[in-house]
């Protein structure tokens, strides 16, 4: 979203239920006089990549090539 | 700390032998010396052992002295691989597919740039896109950039952007041949449509630099470098395009390793095939990003030929600015090579590393054919970068390879840690590196002692004969993103 429109999202609302999600992102379109360039996420990558069970949910491990 | 289970070949080398990890098919050789051997993270130990078990390896698997460790492959690895028995694999390619670097030369003196350096920063930063997302300032309708994906460089030198002998001082003449714009996805071509022309973010730059050392005469002379002559050095790649091919493929090569029983030791080393559908789409797709990285450093070289214009407010003739030439670091190439005695075609990965061929290669222009193929190695922003040549000794025993740059000591999030509370610009202007970014973050993450001193890369490359040193470019600013 970012690369194509460069937009950027202020406030997300997720919601999971069952084995569904589904979210609502507002924000707008990236404006360099007002927003600061930071970090950007390029890729998810497979480098360490884990999921496992952790107590009554699971935990997951991504690793972000940025 | 030196990692255990290594042994030293001579004073630039050291053997991963055969037996340090199950599955290798053949051994691993860093180039390293003591020094920096004692750097070496075993994390990328690990990685050159994992290529070696890859199938189809064809020689041993190699690292420059950059080494560090990356996804799957460690960045600054080398490896061949069989076209019957072998793969291809996107990891030893790497998500930044044709990152590469470009060194355009010029006949100004640098007692008459520095005075105007600040201005020659200012006018580079407002011509060249950079940063975050960044947004070029040319809009590609489909048509163009299919054709960005077919030509490479040469679609850029068609809407005005340089010359034909830009080509000609480019690897591959700035083009692969075979690339595929049908097989390329729709979210590629969304991420790449307008950044097309930018220089990013991360370790990207565009920097000014002046000659300030001259290790052979005679070949510097031949690639119009003179000693206190003012040169710039861009650094850049594929952008979004080349991470998206790399990610579509990363999942296309997951289900053919599974489909032709590929062991794989980490999963970013997916890999298929090289005769195989698979590996045939990823090499199309490859090329087209190839080919949109060398359409980009092309587009860039012209708006820093521009700047400089402006500036000094004369004509390119009187400036003497000209592409010396442009290295890819990470790219697939099918080459020829001697295999044990036989001339062999085989599928050469390089990943954070650089071709360096030698004098008379087919593949090195007519220009630099008596001294070999040129090499450009940027190192941090405020020590030295180098250019160097391919040899002979190089292309028998590294399979023409080099190293690509510094290697970083410290991860990003390290290096962050290690600015906060200082003014990183500010210690660039002591140094005399007038520098402009666009983000904060970046500049610390960039800092000098974030990488390893490139001079010690450069010496190990130079002293194993895998490559010559010509001369050292010191930084005078930089424009990063």
């Amino acid at each position: 979203m970012f690369d194509t429109y460069g937009y950027i999202g202020r406030s997300f609302s997720v919601n999971l239920k069952n084995n569904s999600l589904s979210a609502v992102i507002s924000g707008g379109v990236f404006d360099p006089r007002v927003n600061e360039s930071r970090l950007l996420i390029k890729a998810a990558t497979y480098h360490g990549l884990s999921v496992k069970k952790a107590g009554s949910g699971w935990e997951a491990t991504v690793i972000f090539d940025i | 700390m030196a990692v255990e289970g290594l042994r030293r070949i001579d004073s630039t080398k050291i053997e991963i032998p055969r037996g340090y990890k199950p599955g290798m098919r053949t051994n691993g050789i860093i180039y390293v010396d003591r020094t920096l051997e004692k750097d070496l993270d075993i994390r990328s130990v690990e990685q050159v052992a994992n290529v070696a078990t890859l199938p189809g390896i064809v020689g041993p698997s190699m690292a420059m002295p950059d080494i560090h460790a990356g996804y799957g492959f460690a960045i600054g690895g080398v490896a061949a691989f069989d076209l019957k028995q072998g793969i291809i694999s996107p990891g030893g390619v790497g998500y930044d597919i044709n990152c590469g670097v470009r060194l355009v030369r010029s006949g100004l003196r640098k007692d008459k740039a520095i005075p105007k350096m600040r201005d020659i920063v200012e006018a580079l930063y407002n011509r060249i896109p950079a940063g975050v997302g960044s947004k070029g300032t040319l809009r590609l309708n489909a048509q163009d950039q299919k054709r960005v994906l077919l030509k490479g460089a040469g679609w850029a030198v068609e809407q005005g952007f340089g010359s034909q002998e830009d080509l000609e001082h480019t690897e591959s003449g700035g083009c692969m041949v075979g690339a595929d714009p049908e097989i390329i996805s729709r979210k590629a071509y969304d991420r790449g449509r307008a950044q097309q022309g930018t220089l990013g973010s991360g370790n990207h730059f565009t920097e000014v630099q002046f000659v300030e050392e001259i290790f052979d005469e005679k070949a510097a002379s031949s690639l119009g470098l003179f000693k206190g002559d003012i040169t710039v050095m861009i650094h850049t790649g594929s952008r979004g395009f080349g991470h998206q091919v790399c990610t579509d493929f990363l999942d296309v090569m997951q289900k053919a390793a599974h489909k032709y029983n590929i062991q794989l030791p980490d999963r970013e080393l997916a890999c298929a095939p090289f005769n195989s559908p698979e590996a045939r789409d990823y090499i199309a797709a490859m090329k087209a990003a190839a080919n949109y990285a060398w359409a980009n450093r092309q587009c860039i070289t012209h708006w820093v030929i521009e700047s400089f214009l402006k500036v000094f407010n004369t004509d390119p003739k009187a400036l003497g600015m000209g592409l010396v030439y442009d290295v890819a670091h990470n790219i697939a190439k099918v080459e020829e090579h001697d295999i044990n005695g036989r001339k062999t075609k085989v599928i050469v990965h390089r990943k954070g590393s650089t071709r360096a061929f030698p004098p008379g290669h087919p593949e090195v222009p007519d220009a630099y054919k008596h001294i070999g193929q040129p090499v450009i190695i940027p190192g941090d922003m405020g020590r030295a970068s180098y250019v160097l040549l391919g040899t002979e000794k190089g292309m028998k025993e590294a399979l023409g390879s080099t190293c690509h740059g510094a290697g970083r000591v410290m991860s990003r999030h390290q290096a962050i840690k290690r600015a906060r509370g200082r003014s990183i610009r500010r210690e660039m202007e002591d140094m005399g590196v007038t520098v402009r970014y666009t983000g904060r973050s970046t500049l610390a993450e960039e800092m000098p002692e974030a990488y390893k001193n490139v001079t010690d890369v450069v010496d190990i490359v130079h002293n194993a004969g895998l490559s010559k040193k010509v001369a050292r470019l010191k930084p005078l600013g930089v424009i990063k993103g």
